[in-house]
C-alpha cells in the first residue's frame, strides 16, 4: 500500500472510529421500533429541510450585503459583518434562543420555531460561505453582465442561479446536515414534533442504556445523509477567478438583513449581559480561576485549530481519489454523545487524557463540517493544477509542497480558526470527557445550571474573546507557515 | 514512429474506438475533429489520466500504456494552461525540471535557453497570475518542454489567444518544436493549426479515426 | 524555519502543560490519599457546595479531595458503568429517587451504616434503603413573578386556564429530573389514566419542554414564560443573591412532590473509609449548612435550617412517601409521555 493510500485509509478509520468501536463493543442486535423511528425521522427531515431553505434564502440575501464591502477601505466593515454573521454559530444555543424568544413575541413553537432559530443560527454561515463562492466563481461573469447592461434579476435568474446551482445545493445540504443532527433546539422549541433522531439516540443511551439501539440509529442517520450527499454531489464544478467588481450584485439591503438578524440574537444577549454586569463582583474572588480557564479555552481552541489544520492538509495530500472524495462528501459525524462515550470507554480518563480526548473528539465531530464548508471545493478548484503537475511527473510530496500547500495554507487556517472558535464555545463534549471545568464555556454552563444565567452571559463574552483570539492565531499562523515554507 | 493499439473506452453514451494509430516520432501529429468528437478523451487516455485497459502504446520499444502517468515522461499543455498562479513564470518552468529530477544547474541553463527562444526574459520573474494570455501560453509550453519529455502533448493550446496572437504563437511553437526536436501530438479543431504545424493529420469523429 | 517551529512548539506546549499542571495540582503531586467525589457540575463547581465541603474535609482528613464532574445523574451512572474501577470514584453524589433503581441494578454499592439520623419527618421515607442516603431535598412547584399573573393557579386544573396558555416553562422528563418529577406529580395526583389525559390538555398551555432545568428556568427568568417548574426555594436565591423579592413559589391544593438527592459509595471505591467520612461530613451540621446555602435546597438533618429564611418554606404539603420506581416502570411512563407529545398539534 502506498503512503497516500495508507493515509486515506487512516483518515477514514479515524472518522468511522466511534461507529466501528461501538459496534464491536455493543453489537447491533435489536431492530428499532419502526413507528418511533419513522416519526423521529419525519421530524428531523421536516425541520432540517425548512431550516436549510430559509438559511439559504436569508444567507443569500445577506451575502449580497457582504459583497458591498469589497474595496480595500471597507474591508474592516466586511470583517465586522463576517464576525456578526458567524457569532450565533458558536455562542451557546440557549443564549441565541433566549434572545430570539425575547424579540419575536409571541414565538411560534413547533416546526416554525425550530426553523426560525436554526435560520438565525445558520444564515450568517451561509452568507459568509456564499459571498466567498460568488467572489471566487462568478467575478468575471458579473462584470460582463454589468457591462452588457443586464438587470440584477436577469443576472440572478439566468446567470447566478444556474451557475451556482450545485454550490447552493451543497450549501443547503451542509445546513441540512447540521440541522438534522441538532439536539437542544428541537427539544426546546420543537413542541410536539420535537423528537428528532438525535433526541432518540440520547434517549436510548440515557434512559435505557440501549447502546446497540443508539449505534444503530446513528448508523441509519449516517447512511441516509451519505446517500443524500451522494445524489447531490454528482458532477459538481469549481473554478477560481480574481476579485472583481460586484456592482451588479451588491445590495445594501443585505447589510440590513445581517443587521436585523444580528439584532434578533444580540438584543436579548446584551440585555442579559448588562443585567449580569451588576453581579460581576462574584467574579473578583475567582480571578485566578477565570484566568486559568481562559487559558484553558485558548489552549483547547488552539489545539483543535492545529489538529484541524493538519487534518485538512492531510486530506489535501490524499486528494484526489474518487472513493475518498465520495466518502468525505457523504460522511456525517456521529452524534456527540456517541462519539464522546466511545472515547470514554477507550483507555483511561485521568490526568492528561482529557486534554487529548477532548480535542480528538472535537476534531472528529467538526472536521466533516469544515470539509463541507468549502474545503472540498478548494481542492476541486486546484484539481487541474494537480493533474498538470502529476502529468509532469511530480511526486505527491512535490505537488503538496509546491502547489497545494502555498495555495491552501491560508484557507486551511481560516477553517481551522472556525473550528477553534467552535472548540472555545464547546461544553457538551468537554462536560462528558473532562473531570472539571477546564474552559470558560464549561464555567458558563456551570453558572447556568445554578440560577446564574445573567452572570453566565457576562462570562460568555470571554468565550467570544477567546474564540476571536484563537481564530486570529490560526489564520496568522497559517500565513506565517505558508511564508516560511515557501520562502 | 509510435504505435497506439486498442484505444477503446466506453463512456455509456459515447465510445472511443481506435484499433490502431500511428503517431510520428518527429514533427507534429495533429488529431483534428469537431467539438464532442472525443479528442480530449483520447488526449487524457494517452496521458494516463483515464484508464484504458487493453491499450498498447509502443514508443521505441517501451509500452507506455503499462506505465503510470508520471513514468510516461510526457510534456503537456492543456487548453486552460493551468499555470500555478502563486509561482513566478520561472518557478513554474523550473517546477517541471524538479518534478523530473533534472539537475538544478542544468535546469537553470535550460531555462535561459528557453527564455530567449520563447521571448520570456521580460516577464520571467513575474507572478503567473498577472501574466497576459500570450505570456501564459509561452510559459506553459516552456514548462512542458523543461521536463525533457519523450513526447509533447498539446490540447488546443492556442484557443485562449486572440487571432493576431494565435498566428504569432503558432510560428513560435513550430520553431521551438523544430529546434528542440520533440515529437508532438496536437489536438485541435482549428484548420489554421493544421496548416501551420501539421506533419501528419488524423481526423476523429464520433470517437473513431476517419 | 526550524527555529520558528521550535518557538511556536515551545510556547504552545508551555501553555498546554501549564494548564495541565494547574488542573492536576495537588492531586498528583501530593502523596496524600485522594478522595474522588463524582458529581454533577453545579454541585462540584465553584458556585456549588463542593469546594467548601472539600475545604472543610481536607482540614481533618489528612487527604486530598478531587471532584470528577459529569453533566447529570444519567451521565454519571453511564460513566460509572462504562469506566468502572478506572473512574476511581469513591463517592457519588446527585442521584435522585428515579435513578436509584437503575443505580442498584447496574452497580454494587457499599452499605452505609447510618444509625439514628435526626432527620425531618418528610425525609424519613427516603431512608428506607441501606445503600444511599439523602443529603438534601427540595419541594417542586411552579415559580412565578409577583403580580405578573392576573389569576394565581391553586390547583393543577387551574393551569389549564386560557390565561396561562403558552406561558408555562417545563422540562422534558426524558432528559431532566425535575421534568420527571413533574410527570410523577401529575400521575400521583390524578392517577395514571386521568393524569395522562390531563397532560394531553396541558400540552397547549406549555411554553416549552426544555432539556434541562437551567434552560427552562432561564426562559422564565428572561420573561419568555410566566412560570417555570422549579423548587419552592428558588425565590430565595433571587432574594439573597440578587436582592429581588418579586419571585414567588406557588402553593397547590395537590400535595407537592419531593426530590431527594442521594449520596452513595460504589463498591469499587479505593478510599472507602474516607468516602464514608465524607458522607458523614455531608450530613454534619456544617456540611448541611453549606449544602443548604449553596444548593438552595433543604437540609435533611434537623437543627440547621431553623431560624433561617429556608425554614418557613418547608411548610408545604408534600407527597408523603418516596417511591423508588423500577427503571422499567420509569421507561414505560416516559414512553406514554412521548406518545402524548407525538399527538400534540403545533
Amino acid at each position: 500500500m502506498s503512503l497516500r493510500n495508507g493515509l486515506r485509509l487512516a483518515l477514514v478509520l479515524f472518522l468511522l472510529f466511534p461507529f466501528l468501536f461501538l459496534v464491536t463493543q455493543f453489537g447491533v442486535s435489536e431492530v428499532p421500533d419502526a413507528g418511533e423511528l419513522l416519526w423521529a425521522f419525519k421530524n428531523s427531515l421536516w425541520q432540517a429541510s425548512f431550516s436549510a431553505v430559509f438559511s439559504l434564502m436569508f444567507g443569500f440575501w445577506a451575502a449580497l450585503g457582504l459583497l458591498s464591502f469589497q474595496n480595500s477601505g471597507r474591508v474592516k466593515w466586511r470583517s465586522i459583518l463576517d464576525i456578526l454573521c458567524l457569532l450565533p454559530n458558536f455562542l451557546p444555543p440557549l443564549f441565541i434562543l433566549l434572545s430570539v424568544l425575547s424579540v419575536i413575541e409571541p414565538f411560534p413553537m413547533g416546526i416554525a420555531g425550530i426553523v426560525i432559530v436554526h435560520t438565525v443560527m445558520n444564515f450568517g454561515l451561509v452568507a459568509v460561505l456564499l459571498a466567498g463562492i460568488i467572489e471566487n466563481k462568478l467575478g468575471g461573469m458579473i462584470e460582463l453582465a454589468y457591462v452588457e447592461g443586464a438587470t440584477r434579476w436577469q443576472f440572478l435568474s439566468k446567470g447566478l442561479f444556474p451557475a451556482l446551482q450545485k454550490d447552493l445545493l451543497l450549501l443547503g445540504l451542509f445546513i441540512f446536515v447540521i440541522c438534522f443532527g441538532s439536539f437542544a433546539v428541537p427539544l426546546i422549541v420543537g413542541g410536539g414534533k420535537g423528537t428528532t433522531i438525535e433526541v432518540l439516540i440520547y434517549e436510548k443511551i440515557r434512559l435505557s442504556s440501549n447502546w446497540g439501539g443508539a449505534v444503530l440509529l446513528a448508523l441509519l442517520q449516517s447512511v441516509f445523509i451519505f446517500t443524500l450527499s451522494f445524489v447531490v454531489s454528482q458532477g459538481r464544478t469549481a473554478s477560481r477567478a480574481k476579485r472583481t467588481q460586484m456592482n451588479l450584485l451588491k445590495s445594501p439591503s443585505g447589510v440590513f438583513v445581517v443587521a436585523a438578524i444580528s439584532f434578533v440574537y444580540l438584543y436579548g444577549y446584551f440585555e442579559g449581559v448588562i443585567s449580569g454586569l451588576a453581579m460581576t463582583s462574584t467574579f473578583y474572588e475567582l480571578q485566578s480561576t477565570l484566568i486559568w480557564n481562559f487559558v484553558g479555552s485558548v489552549v483547547l481552541g488552539l489545539t483543535v485549530g492545529l489538529l484541524c489544520y493538519i487534518s485538512l492538509l492531510w486530506i489535501a495530500y490524499c486528494w484526489p481519489k474518487q472513493w475518498f472524495e465520495k466518502f468525505l462528501s457523504g460522511y456525517v459525524a456521529p452524534s456527540t454523545s456517541l462519539a464522546c462515550f466511545s472515547l470514554l470507554i477507550l483507555g483511561p480518563n485521568e490526568g492528561f487524557y482529557p486534554f487529548i480526548k477532548i480535542p480528538f473528539a472535537l476534531v472528529l465531530l467538526n472536521l466533516n463540517a469544515l470539509v463541507r464548508m468549502g474545503w472540498s471545493g478548494e481542492l476541486q478548484a486546484l484539481q487541474s493544477q494537480m493533474t498538470v503537475a502529476y502529468a509532469m511527473g511530480a511526486s505527491p510530496a512535490q505537488i503538496f509542497k509546491t502547489i497545494l500547500f502555498p495555495q491552501l495554507s491560508e484557507r486551511a487556517g481560516i477553517l481551522a480558526g472556525i473550528a477553534a472558535i467552535w472548540a472555545c464555545g464547546d461544553f457538551a463534549v468537554s462536560r462528558i470527557l473532562a473531570h472539571h471545568d477546564l474552559s470558560i464555556a464549561m464555567m458558563t454552563e456551570t453558572l447556568m445550571s445554578g440560577y446564574r444565567l445573567n452572570q453566565a452571559m457576562v462570562l460568555s463574552t470571554l468565550i467570544i474573546v477567546a474564540g476571536i483570539l484563537c481564530f486570529v492565531l490560526c489564520v496568522g499562523g497559517s500565513r506565517v507557515l505558508r511564508r516560511k515554507f515557501t520562502a | 514512429m509510435s504505435y497506439v493499439e486498442n484505444l477503446q473506452r466506453d463512456y455509456g453514451d459515447f465510445k472511443i474506438e481506435i484499433p490502431s494509430w500511428e503517431i510520428l516520432d518527429q514533427g507534429v501529429t495533429v488529431l483534428m475533429g469537431p467539438s464532442g468528437s472525443g479528442k480530449t478523451s483520447v488526449f487524457r487516455i494517452l496521458l494516463g489520466l483515464e484508464p484504458c485497459p487493453g491499450m498498447k502504446w509502443n514508443v521505441n520499444g517501451t509500452d507506455l500504456a503499462k506505465l503510470k502517468t508520471p513514468q510516461r515522461r510526457l510534456g503537456v499543455v492543456f487548453q486552460t494552461l493551468d499555470l500555478f498562479p502563486h509561482l513566478t513564470a520561472s518557478e513554474n518552468i523550473l517546477f517541471a525540471a524538479r518534478a523530473r529530477n533534472v539537475d538544478e544547474d542544468k535546469a537553470r541553463k535550460r531555462l535561459k535557453e528557453l527564455s530567449s527562444e520563447l521571448h520570456m526574459d521580460s516577464f520571467l520573474e513575474r507572478s503567473a497570475s498577472v501574466l497576459s494570455g500570450g505570456e501564459k501560453q509561452r510559459v506553459a509550453i516552456a514548462r512542458a518542454i523543461m521536463g525533457e519529455p519523450r513526447l509533447l502533448l498539446l490540447d488546443e493550446p492556442f484557443s485562449a489567444l486572440d487571432q493576431e496572437l494565435r498566428g504569432e504563437s503558432r510560428k513560435l511553437v513550430k520553431r521551438v518544436i523544430e529546434t528542440e526536436k520533440i515529437p508532438t501530438l496536437l489536438v485541435t479543431h482549428d484548420p489554421q493549426d493544421v496548416e501551420v504545424l501539421a506533419n501528419k493529420v488524423s481526423h476523429i469523429r464520433n470517437g473513431r479515426l476517419t | 524555519m526550524k527555529h520558528f517551529i521550535l518557538f511556536v512548539a515551545v510556547i504552545f506546549s508551555g501553555l498546554f502543560f501549564a494548564v495541565l499542571h494547574k488542573t492536576e495540582q495537588g492531586a498528583v503531586t501530593n502523596s496524600l490519599p485522594t478522595l474522588r467525589v463524582f458529581g454533577y457540575a453545579s454541585f462540584t463547581g465553584r458556585w456549588g457546595p463542593g469546594p467548601l465541603l472539600k475545604e472543610h474535609f481536607e482540614k481533618t482528613c489528612n487527604c486530598k479531595v478531587e471532584f470528577i464532574e459529569g453533566s447529570d445523574s444519567g451521565i454519571l451512572l453511564q460513566r460509572l458503568k462504562i469506566e468502572g474501577e478506572s473512574l476511581g470514584a469513591d463517592v457519588l453524589v446527585g442521584l435522585d429517587q428515579f435513578d436509584i433503581s437503575k443505580a442498584l441494578a447496574d452497580h454494587t454499592w457499599r452499605k452505609l451504616s447510618l444509625n439514628n439520623l435526626d432527620v425531618y419527618d418528610s425525609v424519613k421515607p427516603a431512608l428506607n434503603n441501606s445503600f444511599f442516603v439523602p443529603y438534601d431535598w427540595g419541594v417542586l412547584t411552579f415559580v412565578t413573578r409577583r403580580d405578573e399573573l392576573k389569576k394565581t393557579p391553586k390547583s393543577l386544573d387551574d393551569l389549564l386556564d386560557p390565561e396561562f396558555a403558552k406561558k408555562i416553562a417545563l422540562q422534558d422528563p426524558r432528559t431532566s429530573s425535575p421534568g420527571m418529577q413533574f410527570l410523577y406529580w401529575i400521575l400521583r395526583s390524578k392517577g395514571e389514566e386521568e393524569g395522562f389525559a390531563y397532560l394531553e390538555k396541558l400540552m397547549a398551555q406549555v411554553h416549552s419542554f426544555s432539556p434541562t432545568w437551567s434552560t427552562a428556568y432561564g426562559l422564565f427568568t428572561n420573561k419568555q414564560a410566566k412560570m417555570a417548574y422549579s423548587y419552592v426555594t428558588s425565590p430565595l436565591y433571587h432574594e439573597i443573591e440578587e436582592k429581588k423579592k418579586d419571585y414567588v413559589a406557588l402553593s397547590f391544593n395537590e400535595a407537592l412532590p419531593v426530590q431527594f438527592e442521594f449520596v452513595g459509595i460504589p463498591d469499587l471505591c479505593r478510599n472507602c473509609t474516607l468516602g464514608e467520612k465524607f458522607v458523614n461530613l455531608m450530613l454534619s451540621p456544617e456540611g448541611q449548612k453549606i449544602i443548604m446555602e449553596k444548593n438552595y435546597m433543604f437540609p435533611v438533618m434537623k437543627g440547621v435550617m431553623e431560624g433561617t429564611a429556608f425554614a418557613p418554606l418547608m411548610n408545604v404539603r408534600t407527597l408523603n412517601e418516596v417511591e423508588i420506581m423500577p427503571s422499567a416502570e420509569v421507561d414505560r411512563l416516559l414512553r406514554r409521555w412521548t406518545e402524548i407529545r407525538r399527538g400534540e398539534l403545533n
